[in-house]
């Protein structure tokens, strides 16, 4: 089940509402999340939810194992089952197919049977999870969780269960006992859920109608026009669809209490890809940092380890999104250019204007898109011989078929949808009403590691005038309604989106 | 703030909460609710609605095979209020942003929405289809088709064989968006790979009106559907009695039956998710003596005229070629008699739905008329073309068909032209 259904949105929604908040006590709630969030993931794969069972079953008993375990290599010997465990469950299902067929490719003949597997729904997202919790117990950082059934809540919590973000234990460690729901945090989880339905469906859903139409195809038939704009598409779509997810989920996880940490903030407006990588993903870029790299030695190695380290960690990365080549080359794309940028670019881009700095972002994430979304190493080659006129303005097509142009009037609402002005414009306003000259002087976009910042300009000062209170009043109105707008049209592309006329009408 | 946290929270239950209480009303208090408010209110435009009973697969066998979901899926489709407004404005709005971008560009065709393949012609105000691509394969198949032809035709020397071709908009050069694609497959290659049969058979004919303007095109085409209206067809007929030399001297076009009050939009609307809301006129034909008999007689022989397949409150009918020339049921095997007949022959009419409006002419020349409606639906009849020719006894096999459905008969009927 995704969020962007019908079913989701007109009864799974609902319901889940209407029982979670009738139930009186917390541990009825943590229940019930649970029993909604094994269906959610039943749902479109029913045979699958005996894993996610298994998975929480091992974890939670290795967790209370290991914090019952006095003797170190005891410990160390239950952490590194556990881990094992579970990357042989995670290696199993999703690079099964991709060891097969390049080994079998090596060597020359069918060795290793190709199973083809479908691969279980949020296995990359719920498999870390659940390693953050077991590591965390060991290292000392989070109690074991006694209840099994309160374990497999947060393994298998269905906001963040397909597309994140990745929620440590320890992130809501305190929420799973402790949480309150409010109405005020209800509202503000709801209008971040509208938020991140309106750019999932309305944004990227409709970028993704071209990119879908791009993407498949070969180079020479499309040319510079129909690959620069595949990629750009493609470019707005992943971006307005993770982020979009991602909002969703926080959202989600608002209106029952729980603080999800922030995932996406803002990456197109960075002006180098270590700043990208610090806005882009932030919850598996912190968790490689906090699990991979850091254990490695980080960077308190010699300069040669660092470099080795680095690429582990990127190169896992990359896998991580897909068993693909593509997928490695693209992780080992975004390690060298940090390493680049370490040790030589970064120099040169601090003492240039910011603008350019920008612009070398955008041609970085721009390319890594491209080896990204387009299958096939030699399909790379050839997309990006395209971008330089290798095959002409628009290949064997004509302009009109590749249909790029109809999105032209689109593309300033991408842009404007994937910069900050909206924080931008709320802390203009809050300055502006507290008549506080120097911060509105100095409002700009957020930057750093935060929570999402709410949807409604709060002032944290009294207002400098009751004409400036009932502006931000009428502002916040202003945007209540402005999103209420955005759900309706959000679902209805959602009901459009299925829409299949009868066959029997078709001739 | 408190007040508008309680505000904006009921809001979105409340909406979130629409469709489920609609259900529950109409299933559980059994209220006779308005049509908007229920799945009634698109049929018109998708073609109908699937009904499901949610305790059926309620079971987790039911939910293991994922039967339970896909009916839960359903229930809530079928539970969102006003659906066809809510699918046609969402096309209308996307409408609007590629039509402010066509600004720029001035194409003469545009997309009805993001991903469709049908177009709007805003100099027309008509829906056409994206032209056809992949020449080389339709070319090859339309090629098996006519050696499969010419077979038939040389081992049935006592029979004649026509074939019409319909000029439908995504082969037409009619169509604006013709000149604005490449390697498009047209009317044209069709025609041309069609003539080696007239050429290596004696007794097979072909006939095909091609149109290159759209104000012609569209007196006998409808502006959203893909069929031809009666006076195409008729333009096609009187075409065909030239080149076979019948003397058919019935006047079919003595009067025009207009429809006041009905307006009209095709496949092309409901797949494009735009109405057009054309005003419907045939011709008046001379089916004096002309009966009809199958599994479902069209309503052209009824003499109250046409029976109508839906009447929304806006005014549309949908499909209004097949309510009037009646192919509303894809896989009709008719047989159409003929009491006064210009000739003692029997005739086997075969291919798509623009047969349906043809047969009725044919039918004046025959007295013995069987239409295979539709050849890529009919699973049930005689299996090989000479198979019908034997069945039928007919003097004379008509192909009535756009080009891709020349295209399509020796993949959907691999065995068509075997021979015993």
């Amino acid at each position: 089940m995704v969020f962007s259904s019908s079913v989701f949105l007109f009864a799974f929604l609902p319901a889940f509402l209407a029982v979670y908040f009738l139930m009186p006590k917390r541990a009825a709630k943590n229940i019930v999340l649970l029993a909604f969030s094994l269906l959610f993931y039943a749902w479109g794969e029913p045979v699958y939810v005996w894993l996610m069972v298994f998975s929480i079953g091992f974890n939670w008993a290795f967790g209370f194992a290991i914090s019952k375990s006095a003797t170190p290599p005891l410990r160390k010997f239950l952490l590194v089952a556990d881990l094992f465990l579970n990357l042989l469950i995670l290696g199993f299902y999703k690079y099964q197919g991709f060891l097969a067929e390049n080994v079998n490719r090596a060597i020359g003949e069918e060795f290793i049977a190709e199973l083809n597997l479908a691969l279980p729904i949020g296995i990359s997202f719920f498999t870390l999870q659940a390693i953050t919790y077991v590591v965390d117990v060991y290292r000392g950082q989070v109690k074991a969780q006694k209840n099994p059934l309160y374990l497999g809540m947060y393994i298998a919590m269905f906001p963040q269960l397909v597309a994140g973000p990745i929620v440590r234990y320890s992130d809501i460690e305190a929420e799973i006992d402790n949480r309150r729901a409010t109405l005020a945090g209800f509202a503000q989880g709801l209008r971040l859920f509208c938020v991140g339905l309106g750019k999932k469906v309305l944004l990227a859903n409709t970028a993704g109608t071209l990119a879908d139409s791009l993407l498949p195809r070969e180079a020479a038939e499309i040319g510079f026009v129909g690959c620069f704009s595949g990629v750009a598409a493609y470019t707005f779509q992943i971006y307005f669809d993770f982020s979009g997810y991602s909002d969703m989920a926080i959202g989600l996880g608002k209106m029952m209490g729980f603080d999800y940490p922030r995932n996406f903030n803002y990456p197109y407006t960075s002006k180098s890809a270590t700043e990208f990588w610090r806005r882009w993903h932030m919850s598996l870029g912190g968790f490689f940092r906090d699990y991979v790299y850091i254990p490695l030695g980080g960077n308190r190695v010699s300069t040669p380890r660092f470099v080795l380290n680095t690429m582990i960690v990127w190169g896992l990365t990359g896998i991580w999104h897909g068993a693909a080549w593509n997928f490695v080359l693209w992780g080992l794309y975004w390690g060298v250019l940090i390493l680049l940028e370490k040790f030589f670019i970064m120099k040169v881009l601090d003492r240039l204007p910011g603008f350019v700095s920008h612009i070398w972002c955008a041609v970085l994430f721009f390319f890594g898109w491209l080896l990204f979304a387009v299958t096939g190493l030699s399909n790379v080659a050839e997309w990006f011989c395209a971008m330089f006129g290798a095959y002409g303005f628009t290949g064997t097509s004509t302009l009109w078929e590749l249909q790029s142009w109809s999105y032209v009037s689109l593309i300033p609402i991408f842009i404007v949808g994937s910069l900050p002005w909206a924080p931008w414009l709320r802390k203009k306003l809050q300055a502006w009403a507290e008549g506080d000259p120097r911060r509105a002087v100095m409002a700009a976009p957020a930057k750093g590691n935060e929570a999402v910042p709410p949807c409604q300009a709060e002032l944290a000062a009294p207002a400098a005038s009751p004409a400036r209170a009932r502006a931000v009043l009428a502002v916040n109105i202003a945007v209540d309604v402005a999103l209420l707008a955005v759900l309706v049209l959000s679902a209805m592309s959602v009901v459009s989106s299925s829409y299949n006329p009868f066959i029997y009408f078709q001739f | 703030m408190k007040v508008r946290n309680a505000i904006v929270a009921t809001v979105f239950c409340l909406f979130l909460l629409g469709p489920m209480t609609l259900w529950v009303a109409q299933t559980h208090w059994k209220l006779d609710l308005p049509s908007d408010l229920t799945a009634e209110d698109s049929t018109y435009l998708s073609g109908g609605y699937e009904e499901v009973d949610l305790l059926e697969h309620f079971s987790l066998k039911g939910f293991s095979a994922e039967k339970f979901q896909d009916d839960l899926n359903t229930t809530v489709e079928n539970s969102i209020p006003y659906r066809a407004v809510i699918l046609l404005q969402n096309a209308a709005m996307q409408r609007s942003a590629i039509a402010a971008s066509n600004a720029l560009f001035r194409f003469e065709a545009y997309p009805t929405f993001f991903g469709s393949e049908q177009i709007y012609l805003p100099a027309s105000d008509a829906l056409a289809k994206i032209p056809e691509h992949a020449k080389k394969s339709k070319t090859k198949s339309t090629e098996e088709f006519v050696d499969g032809l010419i077979a038939t035709a040389n081992a049935n020397p006592d029979k004649q064989f026509y074939m019409v071709v319909a000029d439908q908009s995504d082969t037409s050069n009619a169509n604006p968006a013709a000149f604005l694609v490449s390697q498009r497959y047209s009317t044209d290659d069709c025609v041309k790979v069609l003539e080696r049969a007239v050429a290596e058979a004696s007794n097979v004919r072909l006939v095909s009106i091609r149109y290159d303007q759209p104000e012609e095109y569209y007196r006998d085409f409808y502006r959203s559907d893909h069929h031809w209206n009666g006076y195409g067809a008729l333009r096609a007929y009187n075409a065909l009695q030239e080149v076979a030399g019948l003397s058919n001297r019935r006047d079919n076009d003595a009067e025009t039956v207009d429809f006041p009050g009905i307006i009209t939009n095709g496949s092309y609307a409901r797949k494009g998710l735009m109405l057009i809301n054309e005003s419907a006129r045939e011709p008046q034909l001379d089916l004096t003596g002309i009966e009809a008999t199958g599994p479902r007689i069209p309503p052209i022989v009824e003499p109250d005229g046409p029976s109508l397949i839906h009447d929304d409150a806006m005014g549309s009918v949908f499909d209004f070629y097949s309510t009037w020339y009646g192919s509303t049921n894809v896989t009709a095997d008719l047989t159409v008699t003929n009491s006064t007949p210009t000739t003692d022959q029997k005739a086997l009419i075969a291919m798509d739905s623009f047969g349906d409006a043809f047969h009725w002419l044919v039918a004046q020349d025959y007295r013995d008329s069987q239409c295979v409606l539709d050849l890529k639906n009919d699973n049930e009849g005689p299996e090989t073309l000479q198979g019908r020719i034997d069945d039928s006894g007919a003097d004379a096999i008509y192909f009535i068909g756009n080009p891709l459905a020349y295209a399509r008969v020796t993949s959907t009927h691999p065995q068509y032209f075997d021979r015993p």
